[in-house]
C-alpha cells in the first residue's frame, strides 16, 4: 500500500501544481482534491500515450512526469500568489460539523477498508473490466492492446467492452509499472488505493466547491451527508470507475459555477474543460456528459467558452484515439435503427427504467437517514434563495440532466436483457451524478450569513475598488 | 447568523448522518463475513503456482469443466483471466489455438483426457485444479 501511494504522488503533485496554476484563488483542500483527480487524469494519458508510441517503462514514466513537475513548479512561481483570503472565524457551530465531518469520512474510511480486506480484487466489474485491463496495459508492448481488443473475456456481454475508456485502467497500471507489482498478487494495493483516492477528492472537492461559492457551512454538510450515503461509499470500495467520474462531473459543474460567477475566467473554464474531457476519458457516459457540457458552455459564456473546448480536447482525444484503435463493437447498441426505435416506443421499458431510477436513490441510505431526507431538513432550516437567482443558476444541472437522458436514452434501446441491464447499472449511475446533484442542491440555499449569497470575486472587487478611485 | 431552530436541525442532520454512516459499516462488516465472493482472490491463489512455468506473455488457451454461460463457469473464467493477466485467455474453439493453455477445474478428473479431446497435452498439474496445457504437434 505504501509503494503504491508513494507512486501515486507524482499524479497529484503534477494536479495540485496544475490547480495552482490555473485556479490560484481555490482554497487548499480544495486545491489538493482537485489536483488529486486532476493528477490522475493527466498521468493515465501520459501513460497511454507512452503505450502507445512504445516507449513505456518505468524511466520513461517517472522522466516524463518529472518533466511536467519541473515545469508547473517554473510556471507556479511566476505567477502571482493570490490566494483566497481566511475563513471567517469559526463558530461552535463550524467546530462541531468539522467534526461531525471528520467522524462521517473516519467511518466511510473504515467501510472502504472492512469491504476491501474483504474482497480485495474488488467486485465483479472490477476484476472483469477494469482491472483486468488495467494488467494488460501493465505488461506492456507485447501485451497492452489485449484491454481494448473484443477477445478479452470471451466477448460476453457485460464483461468484454473494447472500447471502454482507459482513465481508471491507466490509473492503476501506472501504479504497477512503477511499482513493478502487475503480478496476480492479491496484495496488489493500486486498485484500492485509486479507488480511495477519487472518493477521498470528491468529498473534499465537494466541501472546497461550496464552501468557494456558498459558506463552508454548506460545505461540511455536503461532506457530512455525501460520507453517509451508503452506496457512494460502497461503491467506492467496488474498485469501478463511477467515483472516478462522480468526481469529474461534480468538478466540471463546480468550476462552470465559480467560473460564471468570476466572469467566465478563461484558467476556470480551461480547467473546467480539462476536467469534462477526463469525464469522457473515464466512461462512455462522460463522453454524453462532455458533449452536453460544451452547449452549455456555449450557451453561458458565448465567446468566451473558448478555454473551455482547448480545456477538454486533450481528454476528448485520448478517448477518440483508444476507441478508434480498440476492435470490436459494445454490444449493448442495437444494430438497426428500425430496432431501437421499436424498443423507445415500448412504454413498458419506460416504467421499468423509472422505477429503476426512483429505486437506485431510495438505495442511497437508509430511510431514517435517507440522504435525499437530511437534504430536505436542511432546507427547511435555511430556505430557498430568491426565485430569480434560482432561474439564474439552473443552468448549471444541465450537463448532469444531459447525462441522465443519455443514461434512460441508452436504457431504452439496449440489446441486453433490460432488468439485467437495469439491475447491474442503474445503482452506479445514481452514484456517478450524486456528488454534482448535492452540489447543485446547495447551491440553492441562502449562506446564513447577511452578506450576498454570492461573494464578489477578486476580479469584481478589484474593478470596483478602480471604478471608485 | 442561523437560527437557534436551524442549528437543532443542522445538529440533527450530523446526528443522524454519523449513525447512517455507522449502519453502513456495519453492513460492511456482515458483507464481509462472507469474503472474497466472485473467488478472485483464490483464482489467483491457485494460478500463481502455474505462472512461472509458462512463458511471458503468450496468449492462452481456457479449458474447464465448467461452461461459459452459467454463472459459476462465467465467474470461474473472469477469475482466471484476472489472475492469468497479461496473458489473453481464451476458449479453445473461439480463436486459432494457442500453443499454451490452462485447465481450471471444479471437480477433479481426468484432466489429460479433458485437454486431449482440444488437442492438447498435460505439461503441469499444480494442484487446486489448475493444469497447463501445450498443444500436440
Amino acid at each position: 500500500v505504501i509503494l503504491a501511494l508513494l507512486a501515486v504522488l507524482p499524479a497529484i503533485a503534477i494536479g495540485w501544481l496544475s490547480v495552482r496554476l490555473l485556479a490560484p484563488e481555490l482554497r487548499l483542500i480544495a486545491t489538493l482534491s482537485l489536483g488529486a483527480g486532476l493528477g490522475l487524469g493527466l498521468t493515465s494519458g501520459l501513460y497511454f500515450l507512452l503505450l502507445w508510441v512504445g516507449v513505456l517503462s518505468r524511466a520513461s514514466i517517472l522522466a516524463t512526469e518529472a518533466i511536467f513537475i519541473v515545469g508547473f513548479v517554473v510556471l507556479v512561481g511566476r505567477t502571482p500568489w493570490s490566494a483566497a483570503g481566511p475563513l471567517a472565524r469559526p463558530s461552535t457551530l463550524i467546530w462541531s460539523l468539522r467534526a461531525a465531518a471528520l467522524a462521517t469520512l473516519t467511518i466511510a474510511a473504515l467501510n472502504f477498508s472492512e469491504s476491501i480486506a474483504a474482497n480485495p480484487a474488488g467486485d465483479w466489474d472490477a476484476f472483469s473490466v477494469w482491472n483486468v485491463r488495467a494488467r494488460y496495459l501493465a505488461g506492456g508492448s507485447a501485451t497492452w492492446r489485449n484491454a481494448i481488443s473484443t477477445t478479452t473475456s470471451s466477448g460476453m456481454v457485460g464483461a468484454a467492452h473494447p472500447g471502454y475508456p482507459l482513465l481508471v485502467s491507466a490509473s492503476v497500471a501506472r501504479i504497477w509499472s512503477i511499482t513493478g507489482q502487475s503480478g496476480p498478487d492479491e496484495r496488489d494495493a493500486a486498485p484500492e488505493v485509486v479507488a480511495f483516492v477519487f472518493a477521498l477528492a470528491t468529498a473534499g472537492l465537494l466541501y472546497g466547491l461550496i464552501t468557494a461559492i456558498s459558506t463552508e457551512l454548506f460545505g461540511l454538510l455536503a461532506v457530512i451527508i455525501i460520507s453517509a450515503s451508503e452506496s457512494f461509499v460502497a461503491q467506492s470500495a467496488f474498485q469501478y470507475a463511477d467515483i472516478p467520474l462522480a468526481f469529474f462531473l461534480l468538478a466540471c459543474v463546480g468550476l462552470l459555477a465559480l467560473a460564471e460567477r468570476d466572469d467566465w475566467k478563461p484558467n476556470l473554464l480551461r480547467l473546467a474543460g480539462l476536467v469534462a474531457g477526463f469525464a469522457a476519458w473515464t466512461k462512455n457516459e462522460g463522453l454524453a456528459f462532455v458533449l452536453v457540457a460544451v452547449l452549455v458552455a456555449l450557451w453561458r459564456a458565448r465567446r468566451a467558452a473558448l478555454p473551455f473546448f482547448v480545456g477538454a480536447v486533450f481528454g476528448v482525444a485520448l478517448t477518440v484515439v483508444m476507441k478508434a484503435i480498440s476492435t470490436g463493437r459494445e454490444q449493448v447498441f442495437p444494430k438497426s435503427f428500425g430496432e431501437a426505435l421499436h424498443k423507445v416506443a415500448d412504454p413498458s421499458r419506460w416504467k421499468d427504467i423509472l422505477i429503476s431510477f426512483g429505486s437506485g436513490f431510495g438505495d442511497l441510505g437508509s430511510w431514517w437517514a435517507h440522504p435525499l431526507l437530511l437534504l430536505a431538513a436542511i432546507a427547511i432550516a435555511f430556505g430557498f434563495i430568491s426565485r430569480k437567482e434560482i432561474d439564474a443558476r439552473a443552468w448549471i444541472a444541465l450537463p448532469i440532466a444531459g447525462l441522465l437522458a443519455a443514461d434512460i436514452g441508452l436504457y431504452l434501446v439496449t440489446e441486453a436483457e433490460l432488468s439485467w441491464h437495469l439491475s447491474t447499472s442503474n445503482t452506479r449511475l445514481v452514484v456517478q451524478v450524486w456528488p454534482a446533484l448535492l452540489f447543485f442542491a446547495f447551491l440553492f440555499l441562502p449562506p446564513p450569513v447577511s452578506a450576498p449569497v454570492s461573494a464578489p470575486s477578486r476580479q469584481q472587487q478589484s474593478s470596483r475598488r478602480k471604478s471608485k478611485s | 447568523v442561523p437560527k437557534p431552530w436551524s442549528i437543532w436541525i443542522v445538529a440533527t442532520v450530523a446526528v443522524l448522518a454519523v449513525f447512517s454512516a455507522l449502519g453502513a459499516y456495519q453492513n460492511a462488516v456482515q458483507l464481509a463475513q462472507a469474503p472474497d465472493p466472485y473467488g478472485a482472490t483464490a483464482a489467483a491463489r491457485r494460478f500463481a503456482l502455474a505462472l512461472p512455468k509458462l512463458p511471458p506473455d503468450v496468449p492462452l488457451g481456457y479449458i474447464s469443466d465448467l461452461e461459459i454461460g452459467p454463472k459459476a463457469g462465467t465467474a470461474a473464467f473472469l477469475t482466471a483471466q484476472y489472475a492469468v493477466a497479461p496473458h489473453a485467455l481464451i476458449p479453445i474453439g473461439q480463436a486459432p489455438a494457442p500453443e499454451w493453455a490452462v485447465g481450471n477445474f471444479a471437480q477433479p478428473g481426468d484432466y489429460a483426457a479433458a485437454g486431449a479431446r482440444l488437442g492438447y497435452a498435460v505439461v503441469a498439474d499444480v494442484g487446486s485444479g489448475v493444469v497447463i496445457f501445450r498443444r500436440k504437434q
